[in-house]
């Protein structure tokens, strides 16, 4: 964990003189025709440890955005607090008692927008600056600024 | 092999035709592992120990709106089972009925790992938890229902129960043999009963404590023979406490079962019970690195005559492993034990490499 945290902070300051501090937030994003209108705190924890989060019948599906380690550890460490084989462990013990899926993980941004644009039903997070300017995506919450 | 190839065919072709379905979802998720093992001084042949053993567990998924399927195939070096196959109706986000074949609820280690070796820290199992056919004594395996539900109250904890009917294992006399899917062998089995209920302080953390009950009527199947001759059948009951606490870096995992059996069909046999439980304490190091320690014993083992039918069952052991996590999905686990079963005391060496493949 302290070497996560090591490697969130060195990546963040190497690339701080280039970034404007409303680019250094990562938010929780969904498509722009999606029902979703909000997720507290505790149920976008829930949502990306795989246990069900509905919305109108509908279950809503989380997608891990790992285009990126920094976004990755931030993901790690504030949204469900806690190291990568912890939370590997976590999901895949879902799969194992439960049945339920793991999280879609995709390995750019360009995809995981795709997938949002898709699926009105899917959830994902990203950092403010990779969010389109066309409306296609919506912010939900800001889930770490720095 | 033929059997889990048309199980994987079959799920991929379910999830295809229902794909234009945007409700589907649907997983696949293979465990593997390889194992060696030594008993120095002590013939293989009088433990239950494999000197070598190589598994894939695959499971699949699917869901459609409230209704579910899950599967767990194993694959061995020795054998192929489908271990579980439930189906599914969810009626609300934290309940659901399975019917189906089972892993019992009141099985504190397998509610928890069931066959996937990636995501159990050790390499062996403690004893009263093995699979009947790896000379388990308490049956793990059920055709029948099983409704699992859960609530949260007031807010901050939440409380688990879970309900098993089904169709007991029967005894042989190479020891338990539970109801198999895909050779069923329904004949003479009975009925089974388990329960458990646990209390789990913070909702999403591994934290809790349990309770668990269960009734097993256990047929006599190709004439098992007890020390004082065969019988019909076994009436079995197990109450059981386990506790799980997870306070970073450390875990513990703790469990008791009292075990009551008596035979059906001895006049002369009386009713006898032993206690058999475990603790486990890991403690997490950097770079991925496990170090643990279990500890296994077994009371009023001498002269119990329900487990002087499983002579190689293990009574006490200590067990010290370190295992190292690295690749994300691959580990590497060495452990070394000091065993006493009712035959003999020997050491286990076990070196396993363990993985999630897909």
């Amino acid at each position: 964990m302290k070497f996560a945290r090591f490697a969130l902070f060195a990546s963040l300051l190497a690339g701080s003189g280039a970034l404007h501090a409303a680019d250094r937030q990562v938010v929780l994003v969904v498509s722009a025709d999606s029902p979703v209108q909000q997720l507290e705190q505790i149920e976008v924890k829930k949502l990306f440890l795989s246990w069900p989060v509905t919305r109108g019948n509908h279950t809503l599906r989380p997608i891990c955005n790992a285009s990126d380690s920094a976004l990755n550890d931030v993901f790690l460490q504030y949204v469900v607090a806690m190291s990568q084989s912890a939370y590997d462990r976590r999901i895949l013990s879902q799969v194992l008692q439960h049945g339920r899926p793991r999280p879609l993980e995709l390995t750019s941004s360009a995809a995981t927008i795709k997938m949002l644009t898709d699926d009105p039903y899917a959830v994902s997070y990203m950092w403010l600056k990779e969010v389109p300017a066309n409306p296609r995506l919506r912010v939900l919450r800001v889930l770490w600024a720095e | 092999m033929k059997t889990a190839s048309l199980v994987a065919s079959s799920v991929f072709l379910l999830s295809a035709g229902l794909a234009g379905a945007g409700e589907l979802q649907h997983e696949l998720l293979v465990f593997g592992s390889a194992e060696v093992a030594d008993t120095p001084n002590v013939d293989e042949e009088t433990t239950d120990i494999e000197k070598f053993k190589a598994s894939a567990d695959v499971l699949f998924s699917l869901q459609y709106h409230s209704f579910k399927a899950l599967g767990e195939y194993l694959v061995t070096n020795h054998e192929a089972d489908l271990e579980r196959l439930q189906l599914g109706w969810e009626p609300s986000d934290h309940s659901i009925l399975w019917f189906g074949r089972f892993h019992q609820p009141a099985s504190n280690w397998n509610h928890v790992h069931h066959h996937g070796q990636f995501l159990q820290t050790s390499v062996s199992r403690p004893a009263s938890e093995e699979w009947e056919d790896e000379g388990g004594i308490i049956p793990q395996h059920f055709l029948g229902l099983l409704w699992e539900s859960s609530w949260q109250v007031h807010g901050a904890y939440r409380l688990h129960s879970a309900f098993g009917a089904g169709l007991a294992p029967v005894m042989t006399p190479e020891g338990l043999e539970p109801f198999d899917i895909v050779k069923p062998n329904v004949d003479g089995s009975k009925l089974g009963l388990q329960a458990r209920i646990a209390y789990q302080p913070r909702e999403l953390e591994d934290t809790s404590i349990g309770l668990i009950v269960a009734n097993n009527e256990i047929s006599a199947h190709n004439g098992p023979l007890s020390a004082l001759g065969p019988f019909d059948h076994l009436d079995q009951t197990v109450i059981g406490l386990y506790a799980r606490g997870d306070w970073n870096p450390w875990k513990l995992e703790f469990t008791a079962y009292h075990v009551s059996t008596a035979f059906a069909g001895i006049p002369a046999a009386p009713h006898q019970d032993f206690l058999v439980g475990y603790a486990q304490v890991e403690r997490d190091f950097s770079h991925g690195i496990d170090i643990y320690v279990r500890h296994e014993n077994t009371t009023d083992a001498t002269d119990n005559l329900y487990l002087q039918m499983f002579p190689r069952f293990v009574l006490r052991r200590t067990t010290l492993g370190g295992r190292w996590q690295f690749a994300r999905s691959h580990a590497l686990t060495l452990e070394l034990s000091d065993s006493d079963s009712r035959l003999q005391s020997f050491s286990e060496i076990r070196l396993q490499w363990s993985a999630t493949l897909l």
